[in-house]
């Protein structure tokens, strides 16, 4: 498509949503070029599903515009062809089976689609494609969900909270899936979040949102290191060197509490959690680092190395 | 567009709304065989003379029904059918697009390249196909029943009674859309659909306004009798259709979803 070869994947100018008058999204722009992974970061309510529904034409703005690869989605769905959008938000339709509603996705495009690259997807999965969406875990309905997403072969992915709700090693698999996207088939993706370590793993910019406004838009070199923790507890008795973590560079340390590790960590989540989920455990958790700290971090930090 | 491209969707639509059609339809070809067996006894009741000992206003048009043409529209197109049609334009109404803004799938289609304007009137077409078919089916089906039983029928002005019957159909079916649109909860579009047909029903015989209500418009019965098709009346539903399909589309485009 030649439009997306020469045009800014995401374009929003002075975008605005008010519902019964009361701002939502207030006067947001950004833009976001080819291969280029954005997040918005915010907390609940901070207006991140507002702005993701604006861009994909669900929402009506108030005003401001917003282009995807140069059009106007509401008034160009075509540009949509190449474009995808996955949510936490949306459910399937529960009495058709996995294959009907990838079938369905395939058909819904002007252009001739074949849905075997993502059946495959789901296959290798191990999801039953004759199943009936309403007989799926969450897990499963997320993998069906990104599977309909790709059915299209798409140039940019819109997510909104594309893990929430799923424990950890689904949203593991996810992410990994996505990050195999962004890095082997180069799909831009522009996804929200509340959950850093997601951001963190797959974006290469971030847009801090709160109360509708944009407060910050930073590359992820920018970023400080965040130290995390993970807590595990292993079904056996095991020492601090039985976890196999030695190498990893990203780990700051690990104490042992009563049989539960502590890793307090700063990077190279993915590679701990691999490893960590080959040795049978009874419960796996990960501690995000506050959102609040990382506002305070990134804001009130930022504030002040300006002034300085 | 090519109809290929919605043929998925449609066939959901039709395995979400085929029980709905199914059960009015089994309710209806039962009234319809009853209505033509028991005339004899209907017309044997009228001429024991028993209207003479009703009071007036139970008994208003009743003596006509001894003419089979007019007891036969009258109880099909301005009866039964008109009747359970209704009910059954308020259930496909209810969840042409209530039921998708109840189970959340919306987002599925609209996230793809469709318009809008598109999918409303494919959506909003094909269930005006199945009522449609539901209303010629059935009404062949009494047809063919009452010759079968030795009755004759005006053929012509038998199907051509179906236009403003189903004109008035479209009426509940385009109210209880634009009530889900407004309501986005199917249960709760259908229930305010049925009060408000309910309310100008009682409004229209419980007061001088008898016209208010446009069930009573085009009485078919009379045209189907006499051949004198309701002209007016059927523009006047035409235009109220009109009105409601615009409400509904405008709405459904530029809602948030």
């Amino acid at each position: 498509m030649d439009l997306v070869n020469r045009k800014p994947a995401v374009l929003m100018k002075n975008l605005s949503k008010k519902f019964d008058g009361q701002t939502v999204i207030d006067n947001i722009s950004f833009s976001q070029s080819l291969n280029e992974t954005v997040a918005i970061l915010g907390k609940n309510g901070s207006g991140k599903t507002t702005l993701i529904k604006l861009l994909i034409g669900l929402y009506q703005p108030t005003s401001g515009n917003i282009k995807l690869f140069g059009q106007n989605p509401t008034k160009h769905p075509a540009v949509k062809e190449k474009i995808s959008y996955l949510s936490g938000d949306y459910n399937l339709y529960p009495n058709l089976t996995v294959r009907e509603t990838i079938e369905l996705a395939a058909s819904l495009y002007n252009t001739d689609i074949d849905p075997d690259k993502a059946l495959n997807i789901i296959r290798k999965e191990g999801i039953d494609l004759d199943k009936e969406i309403k007989l799926l875990s969450r897990g499963q309905l997320q993998l069906v969900k990104l599977a309909a997403a790709l059915v299209n072969d798409p140039d940019l992915i819109i997510l909104d909270e594309p893990t929430s709700g799923l424990d950890i090693l689904v949203r593991q698999r996810l992410l990994a899936r996505l990050c195999w996207y962004k890095d082997e088939e180069n799909i831009n993706l522009l996804f929200t979040s509340h959950n850093f370590s997601e951001i963190s793993q797959l974006a290469d910019r971030i847009i801090l949102l709160d109360q509708g406004k944009k407060l910050a838009d930073l590359k992820m070199e920018e970023l400080p290191n965040f130290n995390k923790e993970i807590i595990f507890v292993p079904q056996k008795d095991l020492k601090k060197r039985d976890l196999g973590l030695d190498k990893i560079h990203g780990i700051n340390q690990i104490t042992l509490e009563d049989k539960k590790f502590i890793i307090n960590y700063s990077k190279d989540e993915a590679n701990i959690l691999y490893r960590l989920s080959e040795i049978p455990y009874l419960s796996l958790k990960i501690k995000e680092p506050d959102l609040a700290d990382i506002f305070h971090e990134l804001i009130e930090g930022g504030r002040q190395d300006e002034s300085e | 567009m090519s109809l290929n491209k919605y043929k998925l969707l449609l066939k959901k639509e039709w395995a979400n709304n085929r029980w709905k059609v199914l059960i009015v339809s089994a309710f209806l070809l039962v009234t319809a065989t009853i209505l033509v067996l028991q005339y004899p006894m209907v017309q044997r009741t009228l001429e024991l003379g028993i209207l003479d000992e009703l009071p007036d206003w139970m008994t208003g048009g009743m003596e006509q029904q001894l003419n089979f043409h007019y007891y036969l529209a009258d109880s099909w197109f301005d009866g039964s059918l008109a009747q359970y049609g209704t009910l059954l334009a308020v259930l496909l109404g209810m969840g042409v697009i209530g039921s998708e803004f109840q189970d959340g799938t919306l987002p599925f289609l609209l996230a793809r390249p469709i318009k809008r304007t598109e999918l409303f009137k494919k959506k909003l077409g094909f269930q005006i196909f199945i009522m449609t078919a539901f209303m010629i089916i059935l009404t062949v089906y009494l047809g063919l029943f009452a010759s079968f039983q030795g009755r004759e029928i005006y053929l012509f002005r038998f199907i051509i009674a179906l236009i403003p019957l189903g004109l008035k159909l479209l009426v509940a079916f385009l109210l209880t859309v634009n009530l889900s649109l407004l309501l986005k909860d199917q249960v709760k579009s259908g229930i305010f659909s049925l009060a408000i047909i309910l309310a100008f029903w009682v409004a229209a015989n419980l007061t001088p306004l008898y016209n208010i209500f446009y069930y009573y418009w085009a009485n078919l019965a009379d045209y189907y009798v006499t051949g004198s098709f309701p002209t007016i009346d059927t523009a006047l539903l035409i235009i109220l259709n009109t009105g409601l399909y615009g409400l509904a589309l405008s709405r459904f485009k530029k809602m948030d979803i």
